[in-house]
């Protein structure tokens, strides 16, 4: 088991008012699955992937990963573990204006500590991949939105993650741009790699294996085939 | 890593162009004038350090009292120094003793060129072993061991040999002695706490119009500066001890009971001695501790509005953050990536301050009156100062946003759910408020000390300072026929008097023995402050009696009358004015009566209070030796027509001597250099500080507007107008200025007080003084967040709701 989650709840407080975004979740994710996660607006999507890429921390219940539990890890324990296992990929690319597409891709890498060399071999390797490479020296900005998606792709797998989160990965996107990066998705999956993804639209969530349906924060219904718009 | 640091620091410096410029070059002005102000300082405590046994040199000093009144000798007796030798080889390895027939200037000529020259001592040959001022040419050790050799300094050089070699050169030393040129000074690089052009062999004394019993054995006369070498491991307490006995044996038995031998380290004269007859005026630790705060002060405002301006900029980088912490930099990555990026920009800032530094030099060396010069400069002290402070700044900076940004989850800065830079404005707001407490103590500091200097430059001493023109002729035969001198100056029309004195009145004065009648029976004589003049000396310096007659002709006056001061009427213990008339105060002239008296005036600068004085007349035997300057009095608005007449009339008495004069309210005014200074300095500083300040708000004003753009949308969508946006926004910095100038009062007025209680002549800090301060931060604060805030009103709020 990849991931799993035991009894997970999230309240955030804001001003002494709490706001319960998740709530007694619990969930079994297995190396190499394809999940979708899916419902309406503020029902927890993000927050469960952002607890599942541990970059938030639940409020209660147990988060292992690798059978490790890190629901209280240390903030460096979670950067060690992001670094080495997990690709992110953003509605809004979330891409560094201020570097090129080829040092955005690099970047895990570097902190990776991956040597010059092969850091560049396979910068390279995936720019080609991704039909970016002609675009190494652009600037975010300079990139359509296509585009921008493609590198942070590249950027969310050129570190070889066991687990890519992708959080609404083709909102931003017009429907041909779209299904390019879920077939992009499909084929990471196929190799191997685990890839959780947060979606609104059904016709990105049919490439997934299962399908997870929140609401209000509660894990509502897992599908495991293809399905229709709940 | 450290090339995409440095890779994103120059495209986040570029990104942010107006941010990069502000913060690079407010630090950079920083670090410069505290790079400054550290020479400046270290220029000061520099003095005299260039001698190798400076720790072992003292300055042997005359303290001579009686009841509160008396005098602080710099200089003693010409036996002194010898005697100290003789008596006690075991403490003192060397003595040298300078002397200048306590004149002006002497007139020195060579082929055409003939000059007064103020800087020109004897010195005994010991001189070159006891200090270590290096020779650029000819030899120390015999440099001056024949009579009549002479070392001058490269500018002397200069002037009378322009490209010749001066060694073996004939200079003309007042008209008639040959001085023969034996080395020249190299270049001076140092500092000294006296100037010299011209040192002359002190064995040539014995070979001039001097009385050589005098150099032998008067202990009454105070001609010779005089510095001691104490032999290794010798303590001065233990020699001082040996000389209060010396002084029994050796000093004239009416007064050496009251004379006390003091050793000054001669490292601590430039800054600590402020005694009578000092060579230069000196400085003043005070004003370097001053300097110092000041120079910390202007470095806080700096590293405050780098660390404000970059924690605003980074704050502006929320999203590379949050990315960066997905992809999974640590904390540590991420402190090690803002701590290089500050240092890097840093860098630039101190690259730009060695430039400012060069090129502020000159005029820094001009407002604080020192020869700082950039190429003579201490190189060290520089590097250190502008790289460490760099540094230190870059390296504190960046632990703010290394701290706080690096704090965050990532999942919320990548959701939007928390809008950076809210958080620390509280932080922001507490730094600029701290920059304008010193702001406003340092404009406040400024109006203070520019009031007192104007205070002591133009307040009323007692007696008239305009218009009166002062000629040095101590070393000259005017001397001896000042009288015919003084009828052909008064033919002229604008010129309303003319009188002669022995020291320039206001600047200096002597003491002299006197018994008064209290006295007589014990035949115990005092020393009392004075003044040898000649007649017409209250008319030319409108001073005003209170009781008696002024100096009389017709009476005979000469070493038998006397006028008094109020102050002196009260110390001889006489209840009025009036009664004081008449009475006996013998001098060593002979027998002597008090003829008027004077309302109290400021015989010497404002810096000391007013003591008893007395006006005295020599006899006409011995008017020549105290007719040292003349003061002539001449008609308001014909200051240029007097100076022309005097000069045609001195060259008529004397064709050979160049005329030498100067105006005595100016002389005066240069008694308060050092308030001057300090006025200049606080000045210039405080208007960096406000630069600096203001800088910052500038930026932060944008940084703020930016921050606060959807909340002006949102008020301008309901209806609020663009001014009532204006006032909301400047209320903001207003809030944080106004703090600020509250807190700076009580600070300033308890520092400022305190330095005007060392006056006895002062100003009152008014609350003008604070008004003012606050006017200006305030007006300059409107002016500085006036461009953010109305361009911000002024847009259209859809933009920002979008």
């Amino acid at each position: 088991m990849l991931i799993q989650l035991k009894n997970v709840d999230k309240v955030y407080s804001n001003f002494g008012i709490d706001t319960v975004a998740l709530s007694n979740i619990n969930l079994n994710i297995k190396e190499g699955e394809f999940i979708s996660i899916m419902g309406p607006s503020g029902c927890g999507k993000t927050s469960l992937l952002n607890i599942i890429g541990l970059l938030d921390v639940p409020t209660s219940g147990q988060l292992y990963f690798k059978n490790e539990e890190v629901a209280k890890a240390s903030s460096k324990k979670r950067a060690y573990l992001r670094r080495n296992n997990i690709g992110f990929v953003f509605q809004s690319f979330n891409l560094i204006d201020e570097l090129t597409v080829y040092e955005n891709i690099q970047l895990p890498l570097m902190y990776l500590k991956i040597p010059s060399a092969e850091r560049k071999k396979r910068v390279d390797e995936i720019m080609e991949r991704l039909q970016v490479a002609h675009k190494r020296k652009y600037f975010p900005q300079q990139l359509s939105g296509g585009q921008q998606q493609r590198v942070a792709v590249a950027r969310a797998v050129v570190g070889k993650p066991r687990l890519i989160l992708a959080d609404e990965p083709t909102g931003n996107l017009d429907s041909a741009r779209g299904q390019e990066v879920m077939e992009l998705l499909v084929q990471l999956s196929e190799m191997g790699t685990t890839v959780i993804m947060v979606t609104h639209s059904s016709a990105a969530a049919e490439y997934s294996q299962r399908v997870i349906h929140l609401f209000d924060g509660q894990l509502v219904t897992e599908n495991l085939t293809k399905i229709s718009n709940p | 890593m450290l090339l995409n640091y440095l890779t994103i620091a120059i495209r986040n410096l570029y990104k942010y162009k107006i941010y990069s410029f502000i913060n690079i070059i407010g630090l950079s002005v920083g670090i410069s004038f505290f790079t400054l102000l550290l020479i400046l300082i270290r220029h000061e405590l520099s003095f005299d350090s260039i001698h190798k046994n400076n720790k072992r040199i003292f300055r042997v000093t005359k303290l001579i009292e009686k009841n509160g009144v008396g005098e602080k000798a710099a200089s003693v007796p010409f036996p002194m120094g010898p005697t100290m030798k003789e008596f006690y080889p075991e403490y003192v390895e060397n003595t040298v003793r300078l002397f200048n027939f306590q004149v002006p200037s002497h007139s020195i000529e060579y082929k055409a060129t003939r000059d007064n020259e103020p800087y020109l001592y004897f010195a005994d040959e010991s001189f070159f072993e006891i200090f270590d001022f290096p020779l650029a040419l000819g030899d120390p050790k015999i440099a001056l061991n024949r009579p009549f050799s002479v070392v001058i300094s490269d500018r002397a050089a200069a002037k009378y040999f322009k490209d010749e070699n001066p060694i073996g050169k004939k200079l003309i030393y007042e008209d008639k002695t040959i001085l023969t040129i034996s080395g020249v000074f190299a270049p001076k690089t140092y500092a000294s706490h006296f100037e010299f052009d011209f040192i002359v062999a002190f064995s040539s004394l014995y070979q001039m119009d001097l009385d050589k019993e005098i150099i032998k054995s008067n202990w009454k006369w105070d001609p010779c500066w005089t510095y001691v070498l104490l032999q290794e491991g010798r303590s001065p307490e233990d020699l001082e001890y040996l000389l209060d006995k010396l002084v029994l044996k050796v000093f004239p038995e009416s007064f050496r009971e009251e004379v006390n031998i003091f050793l000054q380290p001669i490292r601590e004269i430039h800054l600590y001695s402020d005694l009578d007859f000092e060579l230069s005026p000196n400085g003043d630790i005070r004003y370097v501790y001053l300097f110092a705060a000041i120079a910390l002060l202007i470095l806080i405002i700096a590293a405050i509005n780098f660390t404000n301006l970059s924690s605003a900029k980074s704050s502006l980088r929320a999203k590379e953050i949050g990315i960066r912490k997905a992809i999974g930099a640590d904390r540590l990555e991420l402190g090690k990536q803002f701590f290089i990026e500050f240092i890097f920009i840093c860098i630039i800032a101190i690259l730009i301050a060695f430039v400012l530094v060069e090129l502020l030099l000159p005029f820094l060396s001009k407002v604080a009156d020192t020869d700082l010069d950039f190429t003579h400069l201490d190189k060290s002290l520089l590097v250190t100062s502008v790289i460490s402070s760099g540094l230190v700044i870059g390296m504190l900076s960046s632990l703010f946003p290394a701290y706080y940004l690096a704090k965050f989850r990532p999942a919320e800065v990548l959701s939007g759910s928390i809008v950076l830079g809210v958080r620390s404005r509280r932080f922001r707001g507490i730094l600029v408020i701290l920059q304008f407490v010193i702001t406003g103590f340092l404009l406040i500091t400024t109006f203070v000390s520019i009031g007192q200097f104007a205070y002591l430059k133009n307040a009323d001493l007692g007696f008239n300072k305009d218009q009166i023109l002062i000629i040095p002729i101590a070393n000259t035969n005017l001397r001896f026929n000042f009288d015919s001198l003084k009828q052909e100056l008064l033919k002229s029309e604008v010129i309303l008097s003319v009188t002669a004195m022995e020291e320039v009145l206001g600047t200096n004065y002597r003491i002299h023995d006197y018994l008064p009648k209290a006295k007589e029976k014990l035949n115990e004589y005092i020393y009392l402050p004075s003044l040898m003049v000649d007649y017409d000396f209250t008319e030319t310096f409108d001073i005003p009696l209170v009781a008696g007659r002024t100096f009389k002709r017709e009476e005979n006056d000469e070493y038998k009358g006397i006028i008094v001061n109020e102050k002196m009427v009260k110390y001889l213990g006489y209840k009025s004015n009036k009664g004081i008339l008449g009475q006996k105060l013998k001098s060593r002239g002979g027998e002597e009566r008090i003829i008027g008296v004077v309302k109290d005036f400021n015989f010497q600068s404002l810096h000391s209070e007013i003591t008893p004085f007395v006006i005295d007349m020599p006899s006409a035997r011995s008017k020549f030796f105290y007719s040292k300057y003349i003061a002539i009095k001449v008609k308001k608005n014909h200051e240029y027509q007097a100076l022309l007449a005097a000069k045609k009339i001195w060259y008529k008495f004397l064709p050979n001597r160049t005329f030498e004069y100067y105006f005595l309210s100016k002389k005066l005014n240069k008694m308060y250099f050092k308030e001057r200074k300090l006025g200049l300095v606080t000045g210039y500083f405080s208007i960096v500080a406000i630069i600096i300040a203001c800088l910052g708000l500038f930026g932060l004003s944008s940084f703020v507007v930016d921050m606060r753009r959807k909340e002006i949308a949102i008020r301008k969508a309901i209806g609020t107008t663009d001014v009532s946006i204006v006032l909301l926004l400047l209320k903001e910095f207003f809030m944080l200025v106004g703090v600020a100038i509250l807190i700076s009062w009580p600070i300033s007025y308890f520092v400022m007080e305190n330095w005007l209680k060392s006056f006895p002549f002062r100003i009152n800090m008014s609350l003008g003084v604070y008004l003012d301060a606050a006017l200006i931060i305030f007006t300059i604060t409107l002016i500085t967040v006036s461009y953010h805030t109305i361009k911000a009103a002024l847009r259209e709020p859809q933009e920002a709701l979008q």
